[in-house]
């Protein structure tokens, strides 16, 4: 999702985000964030809430819709590197884009 | 594509499988990597050997079952769209990692991935257009989304 920040009345940190940061982020369909016990709930919404703590700003050289497309794919995949696959040690790698009929 | 990516970066051999329609992104994401034509071959069908990883993003039918010979003894399988493989990481000896994989995600890795495709050491395809949120635009969207993957 990549929303421009309109208000923020109750975070304690939200200072680094000004009224109308461009900011973009991760926000779970259902449940809760891993952190917080604050409940989140979809983004097929003209508005959602979002822990700040949650949201990065969005550079000036990237579209809405690049940051808004690669947060959930581009995150996992970094994460799946990092933490999970320990890429360092990995020498052949086959990756699976598309179904089968 | 972005995993594929990334493993490019670090040095990996990558095979992934494409569509046609796909083929030309892929090879300019990496001139060495081996791009597998998924409407006409089938990975597991093919001799590849020895993969020290295996990524299933799409949830692809008994991709876990098909990479036990695509896998050395300790390579690892991942997907993000399946619970065949279970999820318990250690589940299967001696497979390093072999779970779905459910995302925590954290600002500093998008913070990264922004950094990556704002330098353009990242790509990703936007060949559809952005649809407007009301109803048409999303009745569009789906429309469009019926053809083919959309972000």
């Amino acid at each position: 999702m990549t929303p421009m920040l309109l208000n923020s009345p109750s975070e304690p940190d939200a200072s680094q985000f000004p009224i109308g940061t461009n900011v973009f982020g991760v926000q779970w369909g259902q449940g809760k964030h891993d952190e917080d016990d604050k409940p989140c709930g979809g983004t097929f919404a003209q508005y959602v809430a979002v822990p700040t703590s949650r949201l990065s700003i969005k550079p000036d050289g990237l579209s809405h819709e690049a940051a808004a497309a690669s947060s959930l794919v581009g995150t996992t995949a970094l994460r799946l590197h990092s933490n999970v696959l320990m890429l360092r040690r990995v020498i052949k790698f086959l990756s699976l884009v598309g179904r089968h009929p | 594509m972005i995993a594929a990516q990334l493993a490019v970066q670090a040095g990996a051999n990558v095979y992934t499988t494409a569509s046609p329609r796909n083929t030309e992104f892929v090879q300019s994401l990496g001139k060495d990597i081996t791009i597998i034509n998924y409407r006409e071959e089938k990975w597991w069908d093919m001799n590849l050997t020895d993969f020290d990883a295996v990524i299933d993003t799409t949830g692809e039918e008994k991709a876990w079952e098909n990479s036990s010979n695509v896998l050395k003894p300790d390579g690892s399988f991942v997907t993000i769209a399946s619970f065949d493989v279970g999820f318990d990481p250690n589940g299967h000896p001696p497979r390093k990692y072999a779970a779905f994989y459910c995302l925590c995600n954290k600002p500093s890795a998008q913070d990264t991935i922004a950094k990556g495709l704002e330098e353009c050491t990242l790509k990703i395809p936007l060949v559809e257009p952005a649809y407007p949120f009301t109803e048409q635009g999303a009745k569009d969207m789906l429309t469009a989304q019926a053809k083919g993957a959309s972000l």
